[in-house]
């Protein structure tokens, strides 16, 4: 005889073995309304967290992202190159105090005709020192764009100023008489200076590709070629490259090596001497930099 | 739920409702004990949001998808002790259904079917919901309900304990 399925799921049911037991029922409800109001405390707890803790990650990014202030830079997060490590190295520091500021604006350490306090050419600057320091590579690598940072103490040692700066010397020894300057803001009289760079991040491989865009011509003998600049690294900083330019009848000019550090999606214009009808192609190769 | 004395409705409420709860959720689950696990749990869920659920237009609906909440979470912890004990060296756990209380064929049955036939054949037709409710609660078109009881009925028919099931209107 057929079965009518909700008598056969009725059938099928089981009956309570044991009665409603409403008290631990009661109970269960209770601890469950206490985990519900834990879980929303805790819930409003991490949303202030993240609230608190968000400011300060903002201001970090501010202050990533704002140009430093002209003040001395902070010493946060500065780390030393360990030795090995490319980088550049400040050397032959020599302090000069008080800073001597000219008429017109230009100061640090002026040659004596262009500066004679007494004659009221320029004064003096108690709270800023100069500073004037040579520049080597570590070792033979180009090391790229490096953080450097010099530190004046006085007598007794104790830090009196501080500059953090960013240096790019494609020299591997920049030495006297052709000193770098810097100017520094201290709180009295330094006495001695030292300093040091972070490693630097240069990146291996051609850094930039440069595609051609556009062949003009500049006159009767000249071609001006333009390409487009894209990144193959995040900061390529200073690449050597060269220029090779494919003329119609299949020959190829190759020009000298030149330097490259450029923005993101600028266009890089090169003129040549060779008539504009001549030029067929052109192509720019870039490799690290290097004294090869 | 602050008061320590339950209100007279929600006892009321609660006695009325353990028993179907009980044997619905036997059938979903296939299994008493955790069927009345699973009722006491929901029961306690209603006592804790009485002052919201008695709002509601259908008290015991919203009883019965928390229950089958539960359940499925009971499933999936399930699932998941088992899947790890599956990796362990030792014999594998018995499944869901070997657990299944042997007493009932139906529930057996019942508890081959796949979990969202198995959902709209015990709301529908032991719980004795409309289409329409049966819809909002699991959440999908009363066509959907209407195939799944369908497919639901056909399964079972296949299974030698419900073969002469003859399947009711869903003229409701």
């Amino acid at each position: 005889m057929p079965a009518d399925i909700r008598t056969v799921l009725q059938g099928g049911a089981a009956l309570p073995r044991r009665p409603l037991d409403l008290e631990a029922a009661t109970l269960r409800a209770r601890w469950l309304s206490w985990l519900r109001r834990i879980r929303v405390t805790a819930v409003v707890l991490l949303v202030c967290l993240l609230i608190a803790g968000g400011v300060p990650v903002v201001t970090d990014w501010l202050e990533t992202t704002t140009p430093p202030p002209a003040g001395p830079p902070s010493r946060q997060g500065f780390v030393p190159a360990r030795p090995g490590q490319p980088t550049h190295v400040l050397t032959d520091l020599e302090i000069e105090y008080p800073y001597l500021v000219a008429s017109d604006g230009s100061g640090g350490r002026l040659p004596d005709d262009d500066c004679r306090p007494q004659k009221q050419e320029c004064r003096l600057d108690p709270t800023r020192a100069a500073v004037t320091y040579g520049v080597a590579w570590a070792g033979d690598e180009f090391p790229g764009d490096t953080r450097c940072r010099i530190t004046l103490e006085d007598a007794s040692g104790e830090e009196v100023g501080a500059r953090t700066f960013s240096l790019t010397v494609l020299d591997p020894s920049l030495v006297r008489p052709r000193l770098t300057e810097t100017a520094i803001e201290v709180d009295r009289e330094p006495s001695s200076a030292s300093a040091a760079c972070e490693a630097g991040d240069y990146a291996p491989g051609p850094g930039y590709r440069l595609d051609l865009m556009e062949i003009r011509r500049r006159g009767p003998q000249r071609t001006q070629l333009i390409f487009e600049v894209v990144f193959l690294v995040p900061e390529p900083d200073t690449r050597m490259c060269h220029l090779v330019v494919h003329l119609d009848d299949g020959r190829t000019r190759r020009f000298d090596d030149f330097t490259l550090t450029t923005r993101r999606n600028v266009r890089e214009r090169f003129t040549v001497p060779i008539r504009r009808r001549s030029v067929s192609d052109a192509e720019v190769s870039c490799r690290t930099y290097s004294l090869d | 739920m602050r008061g320590k004395q339950l209100s007279e409705d929600l006892v009321a409420f609660c006695h009325e409702q353990h028993p179907r709860l009980v044997g619905a959720l036997s059938l979903y689950c296939g299994d008493a004990d955790v069927a009345e696990e699973v009722a006491q749990e929901a029961i306690a869920y209603a006592i804790r949001d009485w002052k919201r659920v008695r709002q509601k237009s259908s008290p015991s609906a919203w009883l019965y998808r928390v229950a089958l909440n539960l359940a499925h979470s009971h499933y999936r912890r399930r699932a998941t002790e088992r899947r790890a004990q599956e990796r362990l060296p030792s014999p594998p756990a018995p499944s869901f259904i070997d657990d299944v209380e042997v007493g009932s064929a139906v529930r057996v049955a019942v508890s081959r079917l796949h979990r969202r036939q198995r959902q709209a054949l015990v709301l529908r037709y032991f719980l004795d919901l409309s289409v329409a409710q049966t819809a909002d609660l699991m959440e999908c078109s009363e066509g959907t309900v209407k195939s799944l009881t369908h497919q639901a009925i056909r399964s079972l028919r296949r299974s030698d304990v419900l073969v002469d099931l003859v399947e009711v209107s869903d003229a409701r």
